[in-house]
């Protein structure tokens, strides 16, 4: 590990050197040529504010792009405050149609404005690309790949790579399409190299592979991706003509991200930081205070629903014992079924993360699966309970009577139902979410928790006050 | 006796074989006469001449036999110092079983896992259950299967190994190079390659890029993931201690793991031994997975019901306080589980490594649960005093109540907060297993403090009521 790190630390110094020592030579560009985008990238944004703006003078607005590919949108909006905005909306035409968007959509009135500046052309094809909504997968549409007429030979399809192989950032997939730029095929590059000069490329495309249009969820052409390995997606419109592609960094980008958001609902928080030395209370305050109130709010249920049932356990002597005597069980049963409730929910999540839209069938057998695992697992662990309640009162009080023989049945049978029921809500919650389109991760740990906590309360002193109530007064 | 004398007999004619023939084929044929035990312990003593000539010779299938005759401590100290495409290649044709004795046998551990690494993919799996293998490491998801030219090779030279190994590679966005001893020095894009076609006699060394990133096999995938997001690669080179390229990790094993770490932070959130299921799971497995847990946290929880109960008399005199218990457990389960959830997640990352980073994060926590407990607390002050007005109490009868409650829940979420962060950490200190610093875990835990923080504070105000 020190290793890559050293060695990544070491390329840093080097470009920072470099950088400060020609500052305003013209060939900079050529000179940081061995180094990756992203060590400099990460070198120019801690630069001062005048050898940024000196920096930016030095390069091309090509190069200056690239490097903006790879900045964090915090970074880009400090460096476009320094270079100024005609300078930013230069490069900003020049980045990749899907970064470029994403910035100037983050850069709000300021991106505006930069818009405005940018030729009519790009500044369409920007608009039409801001315009898709974060979750579906056109904002992340880029234009920078190959296409080859289906009507050529593999050689001449040779000769279009190699003069544009320069320009384009994508050259691993070839998209096959009509005059119309319909898509009718794609190669691998590979393939393409082992084939015949003579041959067609109508002959040897293949045409059975994914295609996507710009209004489907990211999350689901991420998983098609994953599932089928490809590196690269072409986009379609709804005429089959190829708008663009979306590639194995955007997949990458849309999986960690998702997953981290996943997370971070599950744990019950609204936003994770992941970055130690960025953590500060502030931050740790706003995410989590937010979901603490809510869940205030519905904890708030329990304390109602247990005042309801004060009343009638507060009449007698007998009956004022028996509440302390549901009390003592009380934080055992509602943490065994939130904790049930937590597993299934885990489970469900992440199956569902995992297969977007799964069919009917499968869904009932899931429920029916987690319904069954709730049955035994409530069995098992309400025979323990019994168990354990009674040899308590054998060493307490030597005895077994019959009234603290039915506490005891009472209580194992509640948690019983206690364990079936939030197992099956744990399963059932997140599915019925994706049918309304929320998103199941919302269905947090301490969500779950609270709801089982509900139910489970409301069944321990329903069943009591019915069948141990009457014993006891 | 006399056996060991034949085979120090045959040592000696194996050896001279080697040295004295050079045409190919007679010395195989003479070879082939031969045990593979002979010939094995013959391998030991040869110098690295005859031993290259060994391996040009013989053809792979024999040559594995023969590796297969060593005992591990031998063959392993032979393959040590063998170029690694042949002992890709000796892996491939191995018994599995041989191979894990090889393996076991390495206690290095970095050249442990550099050796697993160069099993096929397939194999290691198999291999590392053997073995018990730590996982999370770049060398279980790396594969063998990329595109190496030399330095010295020309353009037109390049493209044609490229021709030829294509069809059996995946991804070739990324083709490699070595010097003659196969140290990873450069590496080129395809792209590259192909614009530099006009002119096919410019020699590589001239045109590829010699600032590398790499992994080594021993690296944690989370840090090959960051790498990988950050710098936008297909493909990352493994390289070994001697930085040969060993082999390459693509973009789509790295999703796989970055699934699979996932699923790991799941499970400790959620405190189940597996998180991931697929539609043929059984009820059986469900069970198994989930009720060893359960049965452990039942326990746990029963020092809830005794402190209850050591308790009661408190709550025959206050039965309300019965009424707020779930409340002010639920909230404090909750801030634990928000602060265990970022702990996991730090731990996952590594980023937990010094004092000053623990440090430094544990008063974020503690600052954080301060906060939030007094907030969360100010507000159920005010919904309990509005609770009282409702029911017709008295105001100062409800104002020393609510008092009770906002003191306790201010308490228990500082408490609770911190502790989601430090449980995971102290567990880590004594090198248990860290899941059991799950989700549930931490919230029983807390449900012990707040129980004892609520009725312990209860108590002052029964006492001084009366």
């Amino acid at each position: 590990m020190s290793e890559y790190i050293n060695n990544s630390q070491d390329f840093k110094v080097e470009i920072n050197a470099l950088i400060l020592e020609n500052i305003n030579n013209k060939n900079l560009e050529i000179l940081l040529e061995d180094y990756h985008l992203y060590d400099i990238s990460q070198v120019v944004t801690s630069l001062e504010d005048d050898s940024i703006k000196q920096f930016f003078q030095s390069i091309s607005k090509d190069y200056a792009a690239e490097i903006f590919e790879y900045l964090d949108l915090d970074d880009s909006e400090k460096i476009i405050k320094i270079i100024g905005e005609v300078n930013s909306a230069k490069i900003i035409s020049e980045m990749e149609l899907d970064d470029a968007a994403e910035l100037l959509k983050y850069l709000r009135k300021t991106g505006m404005r930069i818009l405005k500046q940018i030729e009519i052309n790009r500044k369409k094809e920007l608009l039409e690309i801001m315009l898709y909504d974060e979750d579906e997968i056109g904002s992340y549409i880029t234009d920078s790949f190959l296409t080859i007429s289906v009507d050529c030979s593999v050689k001449e399809a040779m000769k279009t790579i190699i003069s544009q192989a320069h320009d384009v950032d994508y050259i691993s997939i070839l998209y096959v399409v009509s005059k119309e730029n319909v898509l009718m095929g794609y190669m691998k590059l590979k393939d393409l190299i082992v084939a015949r000069a003579e041959e067609s490329i109508q002959d040897i495309m293949k045409t059975r592979f994914p295609k996507i249009y710009p209004n489907d969820d990211k999350e689901y052409v991420a998983t098609l991706m994953q599932e089928t390995s490809e590196s690269s997606i072409p986009v379609i419109d709804e005429d089959g003509r190829i708008e663009g592609i979306i590639t194995h960094d955007d997949l990458m980008d849309i999986i960690s991200l998702s997953q981290v958001e996943d997370y971070t609902k599950f744990a019950g928080l609204s936003d994770i930081e992941i970055d130690i030395d960025q953590i500060t209370v502030k931050k740790s305050v706003k995410s989590r205070l937010p979901w603490l109130s809510i869940l205030l709010g519905l904890s708030l249920i329990t304390s109602v629903i247990l005042s309801l049932f004060e009343n009638n356990f507060s009449n007698t002597e007998g009956s004022r014992l028996l509440a302390s005597k549901l009390a003592v069980y009380l934080p055992l049963i509602l943490a065994m079924a939130g904790n049930t409730g937590t597993q299934s929910l885990a489970v469900m999540i992440r199956y569902l993360t995992r297969n977007q839209n799964p069919e009917k069938g499968i869904i009932k057998k899931h429920i029916f699966r987690e319904l069954k695992t709730g049955f035994l697992q409530g069995f098992i662990i309400g025979i323990i309970i019994f168990f354990m309640i009674n040899i308590t009162n054998l060493i307490v009080i030597q005895e077994i009577t019959s009234k603290n023989l039915v506490y005891a049945l009472v209580t194992s049978g509640s948690i019983f139902i206690a364990l079936l029921l939030s197992t099956t809500l744990g399963a059932i919650i997140p599915i019925i979410m994706t049918r309304f389109k929320i998103d199941p991760a919302v269905a947090s740990g301490p969500f779950i928790t609270t709801i089982s906590d509900i139910i489970t309360l409301s069944i321990y002193y329903s069943i009591s006050m019915i069948i141990l109530l009457p014993l006891f007064n | 006796m006399e056996e060991l004398l034949v085979e120090m007999l045959a040592q000696d004619v194996i050896k001279d074989l080697i040295e004295n023939i050079n045409n190919d084929d007679e010395l195989r044929e003479k070879l082939d006469e031969f045990h593979d035990y002979e010939i094995a312990k013959t391998i030991v003593l040869l110098n690295d001449k005859s031993l290259k000539r060994l391996y040009q010779v013989l053809p792979i299938r024999k040559l594995t036999e023969v590796f297969e005759e060593l005992t591990p401590e031998e063959a392993y100290s032979i393959l040590k110092n063998t170029n690694i495409d042949l002992v890709i290649r000796i892996f491939r044709e191995m018994e599995t079983d041989d191979l894990v004795d090889i393996i076991d046998f390495i206690t290095d551990k970095e050249d442990r896992i550099t050796f697993l690494s160069l099993i096929d993919h397939k194999r290691r799996e198999t291999v590392k259950s053997l073995l018990d293998f730590d996982e999370g490491v770049v060398g279980s998801i790396m594969n063998n299967y990329f595109i190496s030219i030399s330095k010295d090779d020309t353009v037109k030279e390049a493209i044609t190994k490229i021709v030829k190994n294509a069809p059996e590679i995946e991804f070739i966005h990324n083709i490699y190079v070595t010097d003659n001893s196969g140290v990873l020095i450069g590496a080129m894009s395809l792209k590259e390659i192909i614009s530099a076609g006009y002119n096919q006699t410019q020699v590589i060394e001239d045109l590829m890029s010699t600032n590398l990133v790499y992994l080594t096999p021993y690296q944690d995938i989370e840090e090959a993931i960051e790498i990988m997001k950050n710098y936008d690669f297909l493909l990352l080179p493994v390289v070994d201690k001697e930085l040969k390229i060993i082999g390459i990790v693509s973009f789509d094993d790295i999703l796989e793991s970055l699934n699979e770490e996932s699923d790991e932070d799941y499970s400790s959130l959620a405190g189940i031994s597996e998180v991931n299921i697929d539609e043929n799971e059984t009820v059986f497995t469900s069970i198994k997975k989930r009720l060893p847990w359960l049965v452990f946290l039942l326990f746990l929880n029963l020092i809830t019901s005794s402190i209850i109960v050591s308790f009661e008399n408190q709550l025959r005199l206050l039965p309300t306080l019965a009424v707020f218990m779930p409340l002010i457990l639920n909230m404090a389960g909750n801030s634990g589980t928000q602060s265990l959830g970022i702990v996991i997640r730090l731990f996952a990352t590594n980023q937990l490594e010094h004092k000053k980073s623990i440090f430094k994060h544990l008063t974020n926590e503690l600052l954080t649960g301060l906060i939030n407990g007094v907030v969360i607390a100010l507000a159920l002050f005010l919904i309990v005093i509005l609770f009282n007005l409702i029911k017709g109490e008295t105001f100062s009868n409800g104002l020393n109540f609510a008092l009770v409650l906002a003191l306790s829940i201010n308490i228990a979420l500082i408490v609770a907060t911190l502790s989601g962060a430090l449980v995971p950490l102290i567990i880590n200190l004594f090198k248990l297993d860290p899941a059991v610093a799950s989700g549930p875990f931490i919230t029983t835990i807390n449900d012990i403090f707040s129980l004892l923080i609520y009725f312990g504070i209860a108590s002052i105000l029964i006492t001084s009521l009366s």
